[in-house]
């Protein structure tokens, strides 16, 4: 129930895209995921068969994560809420392809709503650059990992450690906002070809980084 | 020279990093929406990558979002074709059998008033994303030199259109047969002279593009849904 309460703080975020501490996105990670992460999956078995009042709650519990995602990638509001609007309806026919088995229900989430802004983010593409802020360090900010982070979080952490400093930056900035091969190489001022390489290196090393320790 | 498997995989890692470009994004969903295995390995990045999510801030959406999503997924439904996808969701895992049962069904609805007996020259397709609820039927009749699509509830975002395509029986590239929304006849002349053979050959595609189509003649956004003709008699 207390899922209104998780996270009360949202609300004060508006429109101006401030980051929230990362205490802040901790608390909100810890309680959707760990304590609600069955609701979350209960909401969409009942989203799947239709039950509006269950969609409605599901979107409730993630709208300011799956937000904070479409607005990192897209930069412009209006374009952020768009792709935000196209995931939910996505996500409302598609419940039920959702299987909990093989993920957690805000990764799947997550997962429609970054694809959602990285498609709408090539096709605005020049939109957006027109008026590119400087978020770009965002996603590179060492992190303050701690134990109170889930496992997988410090491993995926720990592994990225583990890369080239370049191919690191290059996932992140990827992941987190959305930049293409292009992008990359325009940033880093390396051949596409070259990003491409390293990106498929980098991704090789996390995935026998991540597997191994399995 | 890397195997195709394993150009696949490196694909699908990195689609799901997300540093494809438009049209290799659109390619690589099409070959997805023909290949679970893909398709897994792909929800396997997303899992792995996932852990990433805990970095991201929690940024609250205007309030009047949740309205106008619903306002969307109402429009899905108050049509009572719906009902047909919900049975189709329902029976998900003899996807392919029900989409059948649903094709004949909706096609018999579209072409009832001319139907007369099972004739030849009718095809019918059922168009499915990712997913394994059918999104549009499709039936193109030969006779009547007119294909009819009839969306099953998918609907174009605002600002975009969907735009349909045919594809394989020897093309070099995806060709253009126009917009459609709810329901779209097109003439069947612009599958160009195709015989039998060539038809029970083709596949339909359906892009998300610019309002009006593809400025291109080419798909410039993702394929969505895609779906062999077969003959239906």
């Amino acid at each position: 129930m207390g899922c209104r309460g998780v996270c009360p703080d949202a609300r004060s975020y508006g429109d101006g895209f401030e980051k929230v501490s990362r205490r802040k996105a901790k608390e909100f990670r810890f309680m959707d995921v760990r304590t609600d992460g069955a609701l979350l999956v209960d909401l969409l078995r009942r989203t799947a068969e239709g039950d509006r009042n269950a969609f409605s709650r599901l979107y409730d519990l993630t709208k300011a994560k799956l937000f904070g995602v479409t607005r990192r990638i897209l930069i412009r509001g209006d374009l952020a809420e768009e792709a935000l609007q196209e995931s939910y309806v996505r996500i409302w026919s598609n419940a039920c392809r959702f299987d909990a088995g093989h993920a957690s229900a805000m990764t799947w989430m997550i997962a429609i709503a970054r694809n959602q802004a990285i498609d709408l983010r090539r096709k605005a593409n020049e939109r957006i650059a027109a008026q590119a802020v400087t978020l770009e360090d965002v996603a590179l900010t060492a992190p303050d990992v701690s134990a109170e982070d889930s496992a997988d979080y410090r491993r995926l952490r720990q592994c990225l450690g583990g890369l080239a400093a370049d191919g690191r930056d290059m996932v992140l900035l990827a992941y987190h906002q959305g930049y293409s091969r292009e992008e990359l190489a325009q940033k880093f001022s390396r051949p596409v070809a070259t990003v491409k390489t390293i990106l498929r290196r980098s991704l090789a090393a996390l995935k026998e980084c991540l597997d191994g320790q399995r | 020279m890397a195997s195709a498997e394993f150009e696949g995989r490196d694909d699908a890692a990195e689609y799901a990093l997300g540093t494809l470009d438009a049209a290799q994004r659109s390619a690589f969903e099409a070959r997805m929406a023909r290949d679970p295995a893909l398709a897994a390995e792909v929800a396997q990045w997303q899992q792995r990558l996932g852990a990433l999510n805990e970095e991201t801030p929690v940024l609250e959406p205007p309030p009047q979002m949740l309205a106008n999503i619903m306002e969307r997924i109402g429009g899905l439904a108050r049509d009572n074709v719906v009902v047909l996808k919900r049975r189709a969701d329902l029976w998900r895992r003899t996807a392919i059998a029900v989409s059948a049962i649903a094709a004949s069904l909706l096609v018999f609805v579209m072409v009832r008033t001319e139907w007369q007996a099972p004739q030849k020259g009718l095809y019918v397709a059922v168009l499915q994303g990712s997913g394994t609820a059918p999104a549009f039927v499709a039936a193109v009749d030969v006779k009547s030199k007119v294909i009819v699509v009839r969306s099953l509830g998918a609907s174009a975002p605002q600002r975009h259109s969907y735009e349909l395509w045919a594809l394989g029986a020897g093309r070099a590239a995806p060709q253009p047969l126009g917009v459609i929304d709810a329901v779209a006849h097109i003439p069947s002349g612009r599958l160009g002279d195709v015989g039998d053979t060539a038809l029970a050959d083709t596949t339909f595609a359906v892009s998300l593009e610019p309002p009006g189509g593809s400025p291109t003649g080419a798909p410039t956004g993702p394929v969505l849904f895609t779906g062999k003709l077969l003959a239906a008699n």
